[in-house]
């Protein structure tokens, strides 16, 4: 079903909303989900979360991407049930993803208090001034949580290729960071 | 601000990105192969002897995009002793219509670094050899919504995708190469190369190869620079440490550790022993700070620690801290120097 009909469930108020939701999309959130939980019971339990969620906020929203906007919120749950502390224990992909930005923390002698908000904005900026392909392999990394083997058999590219293109972005989002007076 | 704080403010960047990340397919590749499969050496274009060729002041003199300045993406900065150690255009060669050269190199008993300067002349755009010719000009540096070959036509030239990578070092084949890329303008690149090296003679030279493939091209290009080292002398003899726990991190026993010292640094050696080399861990050193260290496989089937350039102070004793992968510190290891 079209993402416009499917929407025009959620205002009437039809209950198969969630259904054809779930059909056109639960497979892609349940595996954005465990990619950080790596759990598929806590992640099955975010992606139902994420249906109660849109359930609850549509109306009155009525995003233009809704795939995209049904991915953002499972990812914000998912992130929010992640026990950050047992996920090290658990070696989860995503502790290590962090680790991997850590790098493009500048240092920067002024200091200033951004909410996750307000780096998302200056995140955005930086990612739509990308070519395509670096922000495919930027975002399916650090969004998605996708290993470098599956970015790489996902655009057909070496693993290599996959690298070097994380880390030419990085470093890029490292000397944006600074220029936008990002504290450390 | 901490990594974690840019993977959570992610999470508040446009669904319309959220989006293409999911459904959107990398540009279609053009039909040729850009490396592997049909590599040939071009006869006429192999050196024999370096060519060593003055500049005028310009970029280079500026030192724009010398070692120091690639050495800083890279790592960190580069020690101001070693400086002086510094060689300026120590080999170029002129293939057709593109030329490249060891802009400056440096290296000590340990290491070797390089830096390769290919300039496309009249005739050609250049990028590096992982792009395709149908990717964003945004590759090379350069803004607009114009693909690379799209470009290279509007300035009525053609694209050439290059790299480059240190090979041999005296006799020794050198087993990994890193590079570090920076386009200076669309018609010339910088690549920067680093690798180990265990045998030094004075005076020995390495090699460099520079590959270039023209977009639509099948043929691969290699131009071979041969340059010879002048290392930074050593400042001490050896200096070696043997560890008082040596089987403190399961799994491995960890041997004697070498330093060597020129004013480049410190060059650190190693050998271990592993059980199961998935666990070899992360390892670092109270008081030392280096920007690569790690363990490598040699051709003898052993496994040794490597770090190089380092920065700090050596006393009486060293403790090793070994991490697994998710940074948990596994265990500790004191070395007592010797002597």
């Amino acid at each position: 079903m079209e993402d416009n009909k499917i929407l025009e469930l959620y205002f009437a108020r039809d209950e198969d909303a969630i259904c054809q939701t779930a059909l056109a999309y639960g497979g892609q959130l349940q595996r954005l989900a465990d990619n950080i939980l790596h759990s598929p019971q806590d992640a099955e339990e975010s992606v139902s979360d994420t249906y109660l969620r849109s359930w609850n906020t549509i109306p009155p929203q009525r995003p233009r991407h809704f795939f995209g906007y049904l991915a953002k919120i499972c990812r914000h749950l998912s992130l929010d049930r992640l026990d950050w502390q047992n996920a090290a224990k658990r070696k989860a992909e995503v502790v290590s993803l962090t680790q991997e930005m850590e790098c493009c923390v500048p240092d920067s002698r002024r200091e200033r208090e951004m909410r996750a908000r307000e780096l998302g904005a200056v995140l955005d900026t930086f990612l739509r001034s990308l070519t395509p392909e670096n922000r495919l392999v930027f975002l399916r990394r650090y969004w998605y949580a996708d290993t470098i083997g599956e970015i790489a058999a996902r655009y057909g590219i070496s693993e290599s290729a996959v690298q070097m293109r994380l880390s030419r972005t990085r470093t890029k989002l490292g000397e944006y960071l600074k220029k936008e007076g990002i504290a450390v | 601000m901490k990594g974690k704080d840019i993977f959570l403010g992610l999470g508040y960047i446009g669904a319309d990105l959220v989006e293409e990340a999911e459904t959107a397919a990398f540009p279609k590749k053009t039909e040729q192969k850009k490396t592997g499969g049909h590599m040939r050496k071009l006869i006429g274009i192999m050196l024999a002897a370096c060519l060593i060729f003055a500049l005028a002041a310009g970029a280079y003199a500026a030192n724009l995009f010398g070692l120091r300045e690639l050495f800083r993406t890279a790592h960190r900065e580069l020690p101001e002793a070693a400086v002086p150690y510094i060689q300026q255009e120590t080999a170029a060669a002129q293939a057709e219509d593109w030329s490249c050269a060891i802009t400056e190199s440096l290296s000590d008993d340990s290491n070797v670094m390089a830096t390769v300067t290919i300039r496309g002349g009249d005739k050609y755009i250049i990028a590096p050899t992982y792009v395709n010719p149908t990717d964003s000009v945004m590759e090379i540096g350069l803004s607009g919504d114009q693909t690379l070959e799209e470009y290279a036509q509007s300035q009525g030239k053609k694209l050439l995708l290059v790299g480059a990578r240190l090979t041999k070092i005296g006799e020794e084949e050198v087993a990994v190469c890193s590079e570090d890329i920076q386009n200076i303008s669309d018609t010339e690149m910088v690549i920067f190369l680093e690798a180990a090296r265990t045998a030094t003679t004075p005076g020995q030279q390495a090699i460099c190869i520079v590959y270039a493939l023209e977009a639509g091209s099948e043929d691969v290009q290699r131009v071979e620079l041969p340059f010879t080292l002048k290392e930074a002398p050593a400042k001490s003899d050896a200096v070696v440490y043997h560890p008082l726990n040596a089987d403190a991190i399961p799994g491995m026993t960890m041997g004697d550790m070498t330093f060597t010292q020129s004013d480049l640094g410190y060059n650190i050696h190693m050998p271990v022993t592993a059980e199961n080399q998935e666990d070899i861990p992360l390892t670092k050193i109270d008081g030392l700070t280096y920007g690569e260290g790690g363990y490598v496989l040699g051709d003898d089937g052993v496994w040794r620690f490597r770090a190089t350039m380092c920065q700090g102070t050596l006393g009486d004793t060293l403790t090793v801290r070994c991490y697994d992968w998710d940074n948990q510190l596994i265990g500790e290891i004191t070395f007592q120097r010797a002597g």
